[in-house]
This record gives structure tokens, C-alpha cells and sequence, in this order.
């Protein structure tokens, strides 16, 4: 199949699922409950207590490149949920059927996943303007934002195909979701820096691709400095990659 | 034993139950039959008070469901068309809350639960959670725990649904064999005609929230006047001569195939065949389907028209 | 005679009833590790890394591992009531309840039965906890372990009879995320047991003054720590007044709940 019709397949599915996420926002918005949470509350009051040494940045502003990458990933790593509801009613086996090659499909969908990954991204970044959260906004730096919070939506989202191929309920899948955000969330760079952690969970949080996101996104909202940021992206490229052609391989064991 | 009283259940201004007046007497088998959505299990849990009617009420062993439902309970078992055991227990421990549940006094408990399990045979898998029972076992481990406190009265709420045959059979065996040994009054609802003309000693069939025919299965089946007799005629017949023969109540030509209903087809079968010449012929005893079929068509059209009653009356001569 | 008669029989009830809540929840271990599983992280990932950037201004040299100790207890309380109580989304869908609501056991019965499952695992969720919480160098006073076994009972009773409120009224499964999203997790967040209270923006402390976690927390930093800000007595009247309307609340949804 020739590149062109593969990513015109691609994007069908996305757009058709994009055209879903019209019909039921409820759980963009339950899902915003959470990291909104963090940020209102964690993060006012022990920027309030001053009792964090996070640098030249204040607790809030370095929290919030972490709570904007939180909220992404609790929406993708729960994208697996509607990728069962669908199986159960039969889309994904019509889908399975068309000519469109299982990577598109799983492409196509992690894209969909990263639009609402962006409405979260963005609803978070609305709530730390509201909250006058110092944060820059060139331009360029907040599109560069967005584009690894496609990216990161992409890489989680596969993921959790990738899991939903395995578990096959709804059940399961909420159940595998809810062990895996906390414990992804904290050991990464989020809502402390790597170097204030225990060595064992330095070696744990260098390998969470949460921390390459987060990083990358501190860069570009705080910092400026962009040394870091080639390999925080190339890291996560190279994650997203590894997660979209496993789930590509192991999609077609939904229909089983 | 049951007294049903003008007992309806709407949902918004639509009638599920539709004014049923209804009486069975102890120690019968009685039958709801009916389509999916007539209304049958709505009937089934208002009697087992777990929802209140509209308007009207019953009596269920002489307590009246709406102001006596704990007394009601204490009097029924029942068992639900999905299984509801606890599948992350065993079987006995599902049958000692419930033993507990009933208040089966303490020195009875053990023994009626071994007891019960043995009649749906269970003894021997007590142990297992119910988790790793098939789907009969699970069927039959709800009617133990529905006979665990004696009722007066037990419902079944479609027993056999999603059982494969050979299971079923054996469930009709167990209530049979029920019925015998223990002194119950049986209320069943079921969509399989077969079930209820095996089983019950008398039948309602319910259609849209309404008793549309109640008898024993016998005499509903005489509804359809006699045994039903198919022709296929190697020319086109004159159906004048055949109207005349005395046996033959009803004749209609559909597809080109002669349907006739016939009093005692095996004997006069002869003498119809002097009358055509027959490519094959084909005949058989009514069963409730066609009963069903015919009513339940009949009221579609009746609520319609209306005045179904006059109509069944009819029938009856 | 004959109440002394049906007394008892409501003890059976109730012990079957109770019976079966603890069987399921000592069978599914999956849920009881996962549900240890999350206060640990909290304890040894966040108290840890926290503890070794953050000062605190805990008033004393207690560090944030320890500080936060009290509030993980009770975190674990809440996601375990709350989440016991609005199982009965599940009993209904699976049709468990129905069996049982057609016995001969009133709702009130059948509520305290639930009610009391719900203490029951909190209770052991709790005791786990603090048996790991003496590796961090916690020590108890036997009055004190009396003490946190009454804020356990009635913190649990308290968010059990919320869950099961909450849970008559849902229909459908999805619901469950939203009491995660906005019953547990602002219980959580807002009770103070990530952070002192006194150092809060004005707004949020009217808040969190109406969490009820936050007394109990209060209350087992009291107990365990030393370190509570409002006397024992008080926010254990708090809590009990909690229980005791949110107790009412949760048997009159329950009673009025639909049985099919």
C-alpha cells in the first residue's frame, strides 16, 4: 500500500473518531477533575507553604509542565476503554475488515486519542492563566507544546491499546488504568525534581517516558533552555513508535 | 393459595400489567406464558413484592403484598431469570446466608442445606464458588436456595432460559420431582410452549400486559379444533365436498397447500383422502404455539378493533 | 419474649449479611492488594521524595513521611468506603441483591449489614497499614490504637453510608468514574492529608473545613503524631455528626432505592 493511501486512511479514522468525542464529553470533563485538583490544590498550597526548593521556580509554575502532561496522560491511558466498548459492539471487528493496514488503524485512533489529549492540555492551560501561573507564552514554545502532547497522547493511547488487546473487558482495562497512572505519575519528574529522589526511583523515573514529556514541556513553558529537549523528543518518538507497532501486531487479538 | 386483584404496573401512561385478575389454588403448577415483554416477569416481582403495583394488589398465601410484604416474602422462594447467586462464594456458604436470611432456625440449618442440595444434585460441588459451576448447576443451585426456607409458594422465573436441552430436561425432572415430594404451590413463567404443556396443570397466556387465555393446556389447545392436517393436492381440489365432511371444523388453501383442522385425523384421514388426490400429506396435534400464534395474533388485531372477549367466548363453542 | 426472639434473628441477619461482605472481600485479593498498593506509593514514593525536597512547617522535627502517615490511613479509608459503598451499583447489576431483597430482611437491615462490611475492610486495610507504618518508626500507645480503631469505624461508617447514597440513585457502571472524579478525590485532597491546613489560601480552608476527613485526619495526627490542631474530643464529635446524618441519608436513598 502506498504512503499516501495509508495516511489517508489514517486520518479517516481519526476524523471519524473526532466526530465522536462531539457526542460524549462527559468524560473529557470527568477526567479534568483530577489534575485540576492537583494544580488547585496541591499545587497553590505548597507553593503557598514556599516549602519546595524547586530552582528559580516557583512550586506552582514547576508543577504545572507536570499536571498539563498528567491530565494527557490520564485521557490516553484510559483510551483502551472505548477501543473494548467498541469491540463489543462490533466496530472494531468492521473495522479489522476494511483493507486500511492495522498500523494506520492504530495510528488513526492514537490520533483521535490526542485530540482529546489536546482539550485536556488545553483546559489545563486555561486553569493556570486563571491562576496566574507565570508561564511563557511565546508563541512558538505553546505550539511546540501542543505538538508533544500529540505525540505524548499518541505514545499512551497505543498503550493502551496495546493492554486492551490483552484484557479484553472494560473491567480489566479500568482496573490495569487505575494501577498504572499513579504509579507512572509519581515516579517521573511531575511534581518533583529527579535529583530530590531516592537513587531506585531515579533509575525507575529515567525510564517513564512521562519524565522526557514533562521535561520537555518545562523547557518550552519555563526555562527556554533547550539543550534537552532533542532527546526528550527523540525518546519520545522513539517510545510512540515502539507502542504504535506493538499494538498493530496485537489489535487483531480483540477479535478473538 | 394466589389471589390477584385488578393488578397493573405502568411505566409513565404504557401498561405492562394490564388489570390482571388472576386465581390459582394450592398445589397447582401454574404457567404464565407469554412473548419477551408481555409482562410476565413484572407479574412475577410484584407477587414477590420487590415491586409495587400501580393500582390493584394479591394475595399471596394470605398475606396481601402491599401491606403485609414481609410476610409475603417469608411465604415464597424464587428463582430469577438471571441467576443471582454470589459467584464469588461457594454454593453452601450462597444457601447458609440465606438459611441465616430466613431465620431457618439453628438446629434445621445444616441439614436442610444438605438437604436441598442434595434434591438439585449439588451435594458433592458444595465447595466450589459458584463461579466455576455451569450455567444448569447455577439454575438449579438458585432453586435449592428457593426451597431452602419451605415456601408456601415458589416462583421460577423463566428456568430454563439459555439452558441447552439436555440441561433443561433435567430441570423439568427436578420440578417435577419437587412437586411430588414437596407440598408447594409453582408458579412459572416461560416463552417455550413445550415447557409450559410439560409441565403445567393450568395456563395464562399473557400477551401486552393482559391475560388473553387461562385453562388447562388441554383445553387450550382445543381452541384450535382438532389436530392439524396439511395437504398438498396433485390438482386443484374442490374444497366444497371437503367443507361438508362433518370432522373437518376449518379449511383454508395458503400456498397451495390445504390446512385443515380435523377432529380425530388419524381415523378419519381415510375417508378425507377418498375425497383428493394427495401429493404427500402431513398431520399433527396442536400444541400451545399454535394456540399461542392464533390468540396473540387475534389480540393484536383486537386491541385494534376491540371487543376481544366477545370473540374468545366464541371460540369456546 | 417474643422481641428477645426477633432481636436475635436480626443478629443472624445482619452476621449472614456481614458474612458475605467479608467472604467476597478476603476472595478478591486483586482488589485488596491494589488497594494497599496505592497508600504505599503515596507513603514511600511521595513522603520519600517529598520529604527529602520539601520543609515543612509541621511544628516539629517530625519529617513529611511521618507527617503525612495519618492522612494515607485515612486516604485509604475513604477510597475503600466509598468505593465499598457504591458497589451496590454492581450487587444490583449482577442481580446479587435481588435474592436478597426478596428474603425476608428489611432495607434498614440490609443497609447496616452493608455498612458494617464496609467498616470491616477499612478495618483491615487500616490495621495493614499500621503495621507497615512501624517500619517508618511509628509507635502506638495501647489507648491509641483504641482510639484509631474508633476513627477507622467511624470515618468508614461515615463515607460507606456517602458510597451507598450516591450508588442508589446510579444506573449504569460509568457512573463509578464520576464518584471517583468528584466524590473520592476531592474527599481526599481536600481532608489536609498531604499538607498542613493552616497555611492554606482563606477560600480553600472554608473547603476544607467541610470534608470530614479533615477532622478525622486531624483527629489520627492527634492520636498517632501528636501533632493534630484542634483537640480529640471536638473532631470526634465532628465526625460523629457526620456519621450520624450522612448514616440517615444513606438508609433512607437505600430504602427508597428500586429492587429491579
Amino acid at each position: 500500500m502506498n504512503i499516501i493511501q495509508f495516511l489517508y486512511n489514517a486520518i479517516t479514522i481519526a476524523e471519524m473518531e473526532a466526530r465522536k468525542i462531539r457526542h460524549d464529553t462527559t468524560e473529557l470533563w470527568t477526567r479534568l477533575v483530577q489534575p485540576a485538583l492537583w494544580l488547585l490544590i496541591f499545587g497553590e498550597t505548597f507553593n503557598a507553604m514556599r516549602a519546595m526548593s524547586t530552582g528559580s521556580f516557583s512550586y506552582i509554575q514547576f508543577i504545572t509542565p507536570g499536571i498539563l502532561a498528567q491530565s494527557v496522560l490520564f485521557i490516553a491511558i484510559f483510551y483502551g476503554i472505548t477501543v473494548v466498548w467498541e469491540r463489543d459492539v462490533g466496530i472494531i471487528t468492521k473495522l479489522l475488515s476494511t483493507p486500511a493496514s492495522h498500523v494506520s488503524i492504530v495510528l488513526g485512533k492514537s490520533l483521535a486519542a490526542s485530540i482529546r489529549g489536546i482539550f485536556q492540555a488545553m483546559m489545563i492551560f486555561v486553569l493556570a492563566l486563571i491562576l496566574e501561573v507565570h508561564i511563557r507564552l511565546d508563541p512558538i514554545d505553546i505550539a511546540g507544546v501542543f505538538a508533544v502532547t500529540i505525540l505524548f497522547a499518541m505514545c499512551f493511547s497505543s498503550l493502551s491499546m496495546l493492554l486492551a488487546s490483552f484484557m479484553k473487558t472494560r473491567d480489566r482495562m479500568m482496573g490495569i488504568g487505575q494501577a498504572l497512572t499513579m504509579p507512572l505519575f509519581f515516579a517521573s519528574n511531575a511534581i518533583y525534581p529527579i535529583s530530590a529522589m531516592p537513587v531506585w526511583l531515579q533509575y525507575i523515573s529515567k525510564c517513564n517516558p512521562l519524565s522526557y514529556v514533562v521535561d520537555a514541556m518545562r523547557s518550552m513553558l519555563l526555562s527556554g533552555s533547550y539543550e534537552n529537549l532533542p532527546l526528550d523528543i527523540l525518546i519520545l518518538i522513539a517510545s510512540t513508535v515502539v507502542f504504535v507497532s506493538l499494538a498493530s501486531v496485537t489489535i487483531k487479538r480483540l477479535l478473538e | 393459595m394466589i389471589k390477584i386483584r385488578n393488578l397493573t404496573k405502568k411505566y409513565e401512561s404504557l401498561a405492562v400489567v394490564d388489570n390482571i385478575n388472576l386465581e390459582i389454588e394450592k398445589g397447582e403448577i401454574f404457567g404464565l406464558l407469554g412473548p419477551n415483554g408481555a409482562g410476565k416477569t413484572t407479574v412475577i416481582h410484584m407477587l414477590a413484592t420487590l415491586l409495587k403495583p400501580t393500582s390493584g394488589t394479591a394475595i399471596v398465601n394470605g398475606y396481601d403484598i402491599i401491606t403485609e410484604p414481609g410476610k409475603v416474602r417469608s411465604s415464597i422462594g424464587i428463582v430469577f431469570q438471571a441467576p443471582s447467586s454470589d459467584d464469588m462464594l461457594t454454593g453452601y456458604e450462597n444457601l447458609k446466608i440465606h438459611a441465616f436470611l430466613y431465620s431457618v432456625p439453628s438446629y434445621e440449618r445444616e441439614k436442610r442445606i444438605q438437604s436441598v442440595l442434595e434434591l438439585v444434585g449439588l451435594a458433592d460441588r458444595q465447595n466450589d464458588e459458584v463461579k466455576k459451576y455451569s450455567g444448569g448447576m447455577r439454575r438449579r443451585l438458585e432453586i435449592a436456595r428457593g426451597l431452602l426456607h419451605k415456601p408456601k409458594v415458589m416462583f421460577l422465573d423463566e428456568p430454563t432460559l439459555g439452558l441447552d436441552p439436555s440441561s433443561r430436561e433435567m430441570m423439568w425432572e427436578y420440578i417435577q420431582k419437587l412437586v411430588k415430594e414437596e407440598d408447594m404451590t409453582f408458579i412459572l413463567t416461560t416463552h417455550y410452549m413445550e415447557e409450559a404443556d410439560h409441565l403445567c396443570n393450568r395456563i395464562g397466556i399473557i400477551d401486552q400486559g393482559k391475560i388473553i387465555a387461562l385453562d388447562t393446556p388441554a383445553n387450550l389447545k382445543k381452541i384450535i379444533g382438532g389436530d392439524i392436517v396439511k395437504i398438498k393436492p396433485k390438482s386443484y381440489p374442490n374444497l366444497e365436498n371437503l367443507k361438508k365432511l362433518i370432522y373437518i371444523r376449518k379449511i383454508e388453501l395458503i400456498n397451495g397447500e390445504i390446512i385443515m383442522y380435523v377432529d380425530n385425523a388419524r381415523t378419519n384421514m381415510p375417508d378425507i383422502l377418498l375425497h383428493l388426490e394427495a401429493e404427500y400429506v402431513e398431520f399433527r396435534s396442536p400444541d400451545l404455539n399454535d394456540v399461542f400464534l392464533k390468540l396473540a395474533s387475534k389480540n393484536l388485531k383486537e386491541s385494534v378493533e376491540g371487543g376481544f372477549m366477545e370473540r374468545y367466548a366464541q371460540y369456546g363453542k | 419474649m417474643l422481641s428477645m426472639e426477633s432481636n436475635i434473628t436480626i443478629f443472624e441477619k445482619l452476621y449472614a449479611l456481614w458474612l458475605r461482605e467479608f467472604k467476597v472481600f478476603l476472595r478478591e485479593r486483586s482488589r485488596l492488594v491494589a488497594s494497599t498498593f496505592t497508600p504505599l506509593l503515596w507513603l514511600f514514593v511521595i513522603g520519600i521524595g517529598f520529604g527529602s525536597v520539601a520543609t515543612l512547617p509541621t511544628g516539629s522535627t517530625i519529617g513529611y513521611q511521618k507527617f503525612i502517615f495519618p492522612g494515607i490511613i485515612c486516604m485509604s479509608i475513604i477510597f475503600t468506603s466509598v468505593f465499598f459503598g457504591s458497589y451496590v451499583i454492581w450487587d444490583r447489576k449482577f442481580d446479587f441483591l435481588k435474592s436478597v431483597m426478596v428474603a425476608p430482611v428489611g432495607r434498614g437491615t440490609i443497609f447496616v449489614g452493608k455498612a458494617l462490611g464496609g467498616m470491616t475492610s477499612s478495618l483491615i486495610q487500616s490495621a495493614i497499614l499500621l503495621l507497615i507504618g512501624v517500619l517508618i518508626g511509628i509507635t502506638y500507645s495501647p489507648l491509641g490504637v483504641i482510639e484509631v480503631i474508633a476513627i477507622v469505624l467511624l470515618l468508614s461508617f461515615t463515607l460507606t453510608s456517602l458510597g451507598l447514597a450516591i450508588g442508589s440513585y446510579m444506573q449504569s457502571l460509568e457512573g463509578f468514574q464520576l464518584i471517583v472524579s468528584f466524590v473520592v478525590f476531592p474527599l481526599f485532597f481536600l481532608s489536609g492529608a498531604l499538607f498542613p491546613l493552616d497555611k492554606l489560601p482563606p477560600w480553600l480552608m472554608v473547603i476544607t473545613s467541610i470534608d470530614p476527613a479533615t477532622y478525622a485526619v486531624d483527629a489520627m495526627r492527634t492520636v498517632v503524631l501528636d501533632i493534630g490542631s484542634k483537640p480529640f474530643a471536638f473532631d470526634m464529635v465532628i465526625v460523629l455528626v457526620y456519621a450520624i446524618s450522612l448514616g440517615a441519608i444513606g438508609a433512607y436513598s437505600f430504602g427508597r432505592m428500586k429492587a429491579v
